[in-house]
Formats: structure tokens, sequence, C-alpha cells
């Protein structure tokens, strides 16, 4: 490769989907992006009846917002299916977070009752939590050497249909129905995790895998997650991570039976 | 019957807080109302000589202490008596003392007015048995989201109680709160006019470090992204929503249409206040007391001598020394973005050198605990990294780390980071021991800050107000221990420069550019004295938030 690769990541409602610091995610793709020599540009669809630049686009961000807002969200997004839809069959990559799990769902139920469709791009249907399960939220994904270490405030549950495959599965936290070890859903680019907040900041190993996945034709030639050179400018991450670490198998658990902190640590 | 368990209820309650005086008054904001609603849950409603036109309810989720204790100072120095909450115990067995110490022995309020602050979710619960004729709101913001989610759980919360009978006073310029008003019989709205920030930055309000990764808020009524076209805080200002016209005010109510933070002063219409406490959140707080105030009749005159006289009670500003260098503590509440920008922006308004504690911490509101720190991300760090940060010390056992990646996110110089995984006071202190500052701040609960404190009167090293250290300093004593800590601070500080040395990214030059172009905008303007500065936002009320 002579020329440095170049990632486009369109960052949807940046001032709507803004909830727990989750720019940070944003300021993450183009740091590690620097960091393995890729030159990441980042633009804002600010407004819901700003139309997304999908042919542009290699990584589409959507953070998570209030679920009283998401069925204005996806009427917005709704207005650009079919092109979203073309966008994910080609295998280019979505990450969504927390609630904005429900735009890529089939639907989503509220606790009055009302139930609002999502893109359908996951086998997946939300529904609203009574009061939000929040702890910290550790993922192991299969071709990630690192787990996942962040926080879920989650306020919907999400059911996955019997063929869908979960993005992860829970070694601490709650899964994706408050029950069960499931974290969030992929399907080919597209992501779903529970992780909000700027995951991203905090697992490097994670935001270099989803840029290799964004950039298939030079992932080749891209630092892997796992790459000694790589991990070796994540210290800060790796000290945080090991921190926490200790600090959710330290911890006293809640009585919940469902919380995943209650089952077996032995592939810890 | 009713009538006969409240009044065993009453004097159960009563004793009880006679009882608390004795035992432990610290204790005793919410004993009495909790054995008085355990005998009789439907204490409240029972309680006689409520007149709901001098009855009012403050809640919101920063502010509302201070904003509760200056419009009862205001009230009491027109001359009313009021009976309040001032302890800050706001859900309802903390209503329920207040009215226990309020009322005689038939169960009669004495009091002409009654002024309760109201946590956001116990405020149903409160307003329900309470006829409140007024609501103040300060502002909905992100806070406890462990228990929260999102600030739209508190609007619907606070929106639950408001109906036709209630006349709301809402911040103008706080979009959430300013909705509020859609649903009330009336709404008066209180405002401070665009002014130059308190810590000149790139943009209007608080510090942005770069200005691409700003953000706001979704519109509350159609939920479109708001435009700011001026910032006072984060997300509240002049704003407007382009997709279905939701704006602030151009004329509100009542409005502070300037502010002179250097003589601590403000005006209203023709009139100038004082301003004891020189922040944005305190311009909010004196013009919400303000239009309530005027809205029950009080004169320019008594506000204007109650305003001169405010003493806020359990200041979150306080000052030690550490062998010779002041240390400013500000109180920050876990989980609560705008808290801390407000101590990051308190301290990017002192042009000192100095060296800056953050000691976030893991989050023991209720079982599971956990580590959030992700609210730091909400927080804009140019401001203070342009004003002159020499050091930072991240520090707490576990989340030290993730606050040492946000200040290298801002583009701090990595060399200039350490990283102490520990809360104890003397590692912490040792990290800064040879960093030559003029000022030293510290952030974090108030519980670290109260063991400092009891480590620095053991060592002499501060003795709180007399800007020396203590004379005569046993031998073995403090040198001896500054010796270790000395040694310790090296060996922290190396270690941390290696950890973060291997971190190094090349996006740190360009900020730190950027950085200094802030902090020559910065200079040329005159930043307020923060030694009179007192930190107002953090909520005195709960105690499990020390």
């Amino acid at each position: 490769m002579s020329a440095r690769p170049t990632l486009n990541v369109l960052w949807m409602y940046p001032s709507i989907l803004n909830l727990y610091g989750d720019r940070g995610n944003l300021m993450a793709l183009r740091w590690v992006g620097e960091q393995a020599g890729v030159d990441v540009t980042v633009r804002r669809v600010e407004h819901l009846d700003d139309k997304a630049d999908l042919g542009w686009a290699d990584l589409i961000v959507f953070n998570p917002g209030e679920l009283a807002l998401m069925p204005d969200v996806i009427t917005a997004v709704m207005g650009q299916r079919a092109a979203i839809g073309n966008y994910a069959s080609q295998g280019k990559v979505i990450f969504a977070t927390g609630t904005s799990g429900a735009l890529l769902a089939k639907r989503t139920a509220r606790r009055s009752g009302s139930n609002f469709p999502g893109l359908g791009l996951l086998d997946m249907v939300m529904t609203e939590r009574e009061t939000p399960l929040g702890d910290d939220l550790i993922t192991r994904i299969d071709d990630l050497g690192d787990d996942i270490v962040g926080n879920q405030i989650q306020m919907v549950d999400a059911s996955l249909g019997d063929g869908q495959t979960p993005f992860g599965r829970v070694v601490y936290g709650y899964g994706n129905a408050g029950a069960g070890t499931a974290d969030g859903a992929i399907s080919r680019g597209v992501v779903f995790t529970n992780h909000l907040g700027p995951v991203l900041v905090k697992n490097p190993w994670l935001t270099l895998w989803l840029i290799r996945r964004a950039l298939p034709e030079a992932a080749s030639h891209l630092p892997a997650p796992d790459d000694p050179q790589m991990r070796s400018t994540w210290n800060l991450e790796r000290d945080s991570s090991a921190a926490i670490l200790r600090f959710t198998t330290a911890k006293e658990k809640p009585s919940y039976a469902t919380h995943a902190g209650n089952q077996s640590r032995r592939d810890r | 019957m009713g009538q006969l368990r409240f009044r065993a209820a009453l004097g159960a309650g009563k004793m009880a807080a006679l009882g608390a005086r004795f035992i432990d008054p610290s204790r005793g904001t919410n004993i009495s109302g909790r054995i008085a609603l355990a005998i009789d849950p439907d204490f409240l409603d029972d309680v006689a000589n409520i007149d709901p036109q001098h009855t009012i309810l403050i809640t919101g989720t920063n502010g509302k202490s201070t904003s509760n204790n200056l419009i009862v100072h205001v009230l009491r120095t027109a001359g009313h008596s009021v009976a309040s909450n001032l302890e800050g115990a706001n859900m309802k067995p903390g209503a329920a003392t207040t009215l226990i110490k309020n009322t005689g022995v038939t169960g009669k309020l004495k009091s002409r007015y009654l002024v309760l602050e109201a946590d956001e979710r116990s405020l149903p619960a409160i307003r329900e048995a309470i006829p409140a004729a007024y609501l103040c709101v300060t502002n909905i913001q992100e806070d406890q989201v462990q228990r929260n989610g999102d600030p739209e759980y508190i609007q619907r919360k606070i929106a639950s109680v408001i109906d036709d009978s209630l006349t709301v006073i809402v911040n103008n310029e706080e979009p959430r709160a300013l909705a509020l008003g859609d649903l009330a019989g009336r709404a008066i709205t209180y405002s401070v006019a665009p002014y130059a920030p308190l810590a000149p930055s790139p943009e209007p309000g608080s510090a942005i470090e770069d200005s691409f990764w700003h953000v706001t808020n979704p519109c509350p009524r159609c939920h479109d992204a708001l435009v700011f076209s001026a910032e006072t805080m984060p997300s509240v200002g002049v704003f407007h929503c382009q997709r279905c016209g939701f704006a602030s005010q151009e004329k509100p109510d009542h409005q502070v249409t300037a502010v002179d933070f250097d003589k601590g002063e403000f005006t209203v219409g023709d009139r100038t206040f004082t301003l004891a406490y020189k922040t944005p959140y305190f311009l909010y707080n004196h013009i919400l007391a303000y239009a309530l105030a005027k809205e029950l009749g009080i004169s320019d005159d008594d506000i204007a001598e109650a305003f001169a006289t405010f003493t806020n009670v359990g200041g979150r500003f306080e000052a030690v020394e550490v062998d010779g260098t002041p240390l400013h503590y500000i109180r920050m509440k876990q989980e609560n973005p705008e808290t801390l920008q407000s101590a990051f922006d308190v301290i990017a308004a002192d042009p000192r050198r100095k060296a800056v504690l953050i000691g976030l911490d893991t989050v023991h509101d209720f079982v599971p605990h956990y580590t959030n720190s992700f609210y730091a991300f909400d927080c804009d760090l140019g401001s203070l990294l342009a004003s002159g940060v020499d050091h930072a010390v991240c520090f707490t056992e576990t989340v030290c780390y993730d606050v040492a990646n946000r200040l290298r996110y801002a583009g701090m110089p990595e060399e200039n980071i350490s990283i102490v995984p520990s809360n104890d006071p003397v590692e912490i202190l040792a990290a800064i021991s040879d960093v030559d500052v003029e000022a030293v701040y510290l952030i974090t609960w108030l519980s670290f800050f109260d063991a400092l404190k009891a480590h620095l009167a053991r060592t002499g090293g501060a003795s709180g107000d007399s800007g020396t250290n203590a004379e005569g300093d046993p031998p073995g004593g403090k040198r001896d221990e500054k010796k270790r800590a000395s040694a310790a601070a090296k060996k922290g500080r190396d270690a941390a420069a290696r950890r973060l040395s291997a971190g190094k990214a090349t996006l740190t030059e360009k900020k730190a550019t950027l950085t200094q172009k802030a902090a020559d905008r910065k200079r040329k303007n005159a930043p307020v004295s923060v030694d009179e500065t007192i930190d107002e936002m953090s909520d005195e009320t709960k105690e499990e938030q020390r």
C-alpha cells in the first residue's frame, strides 16, 4: 500500500443521540486510526431532516439516545431505508450502542403499550424496561484477544431471533434480556452492543477491529488488534481493563439470578 | 381513627426530633419524618394550615439546594416566617420532618410560608400530599444514570405533577425545564442574558477542546438537534429548534441583563444586586429567587438586602494548605457531568500555575457498584488545559486510568499526568510533592476531602485557614512522612510516565497548539478570583453521594 487508507465515518445525530459521553467513540476512531496509519474523516449528520451520504461512508455510528425520541429518529432513517439496506447488504459497517439498538431491530415495544418499528437489519425485538440495569459490562468476542470492558445502562431488553448471532458473550454484567450471557447482536457488518459511553476509547482493540472491518481492502495492510506494537501503545487502556476486572471480581454482586456476575468464572 | 393516627405520628415524630437533637444532630434530618410516616403513611396529607399560595416546591437536577436556601433567605429578610428543609433532606421523610418541626401539637403549620426542596424522583409523592401553588425548576440534566437512565425520565417525573393549578417558574435557557411550562396553568421564565464567559474559550460558555466535537441536546418537543447561539453553560443558553420553532424566549419575564463577576454584581432591569458566589450556576439561582420573590410581592430593596447578606450553607468550595501551597477543594456529584464541567470551569478561571488532583471514583449508589467514568467525556477540557495546568494527578483505585485517558484525549502532555491507583492521601499528595505550582485543585467526593483534611491535620501539613505550615513539626512526623511521600511520588510518576509515554499519540501536538491558542485568548481577560468562588451545583442532600 503506497497511500494511507482513508476511513469515512458518519456520526449520526451527534446532539440527539448523546447520553453518556458517547462522542468519545468518534474521537477514538480518529485516535486509533492515526495510530494504525489510517486517515479518519468524520462527518456529522446533524438534523433529523438531513440526508446521510451513505455512498461516502465506510462506517456509520449510532450512539444511544433517550428512548422517547427513538420513534422520531427511526422516522428519519426510514426515509433512507432502502439505501441503508443496500449499504448493509454490502457488508459495510454500522455500529450502534445502547438504546440505538432499537434502530436496527425489527421493532421496539414501549411500556406505554405503543410500538415503533426499526430498520430490521438485525433479527431482534426490543422491550422497554421499567428501570434501567446499570453496571459494568465485560464482553468477550471470538476474534479479539482482549475482552471489551465498559458499562451498560440498559433501558431496553433485546430478544434475539433463533438464527441471530450475539455480538459477544457476557463474562460480567447483564445479558441482552437482563438474563443470559448474550451481548448485542451482529449480522455481517451490522453491530449492536449494550456497551455505551466511550466504549471505543476504553477498548482500542475493538476500535481497530471495527476499522479493519470497515476497510476490508486495506485490512491486510493494517495492524491487527493483537499486534504487539499496537498493544504496547494501549498500556493505559489495558491497565484500566485490568483494574475494572479486579473490581468486578471482588465487588458485591446484585442478588438477581440473571446477572452474569453470578455465573461461573472458570474461563475468566 | 385517621386523626388519632396522625396525632400519634406527630407526637412520635416530635419525640424523635427531640431525641435526634441530643444524640446526633447531623443525622436528624430524616428520622422523625420516617417514624411519622411509618405510623401514618398519610401524615403529610393531614398537616393543617398549609396555604397553597404560600407553598413552594423547588426541584431540578442541579442547584435546588442553593435556590431553596436563597429563596428562604429572601422571604425571611422580607419579614416572613418560613418552614423549609434547609438541611437538605429532600425526599418524603425530609418533608415530613420539616412539617413536624414547624407544626404545633395540633398539627397546624405555624409559619406563613412552606418552601421545600424536592428530589426529582420524590416530587410526585410530595406534590400529591402537599398542595403547592408554585413549582420552581432549576434544570433537568444528566445525573445518576444508574437510577435514572436518561434525563427524559426525570422530565417525565416532574411533568407528572404539573397541571393547570400550578404556576411553574422555569429556566428560560434550559430547554427541558422551559418545555415544562407548556403543561402548567402559568409559566414564569427566568433568564441570564449572554455575557462574557467566566472562562473565555474558543466558543461561548464552557470551553471546548475542539468545536467539531461539541454537542448539544435534542429538542424536548420534536427531538431534532437544538442550535445554541450562545451558551452560559453546556446546553444552557440562547437556543432554538430549526424544525419545530421551540426556542428560548426573547423577552423572558425576569432576566439578568448584565453581570460583573469582578465586582460581584449583576443587574436586573435598572437595579444592581450583589452576587456573592461567582459562577453561572449562582446567577441562575439568584434570578430564580428574584422571579419568585417578585411573584410573591417582595420589594427590590428586600431582595437586594437578602442577596447582599446571603451565605450558602454547606458550600462546595473549601481551601486548605499543603506545604504552603493553597489546595482548593471543589465538590462534585458522581455521575453528574455538569458539576464536573463547572469544577473545570472554576479552575480554568484561575490564571495561576496549578496542579489538579482528580478523583473520579467507582459509583457506590447501590448494588451493583460500578465504574462509571464516561461522564468525563461529556465535559470539555479545552479551557482547563489552556489555563495553565502544569500537572494532573488522577487517583482512586479503579477509575484513575480512564480519567488519565480523558486528559490525554484532550491533549494534556502525557509526562504531566500522574496516575495514583489509590485513595491514600499520602500517595496522592506525594505525586505533587516536587511539582512547582502556585495552587492545587482537588475535585472529588467529600469523603475523600474529609480524609485528606484529617491527614493534613495529623501531619501539620495544613491548618485549613492559617496559610502557614505548623511550626515545630515533631521529629519523625511530617518531615519523615514528606520524605517517604517524596520517594513514593517519584516512583509513582516514573511508573506513570512509562505507561503514558508508551501510549503517546501524534494528536497531542495538534491539541497542544489549540490549547496554547486558547491560553493566549484567556490571558487577555481578567478571570475572577477563585478564592471567592463557591461551587453550588452539588446537591448537599444525599449522604450516599459523599
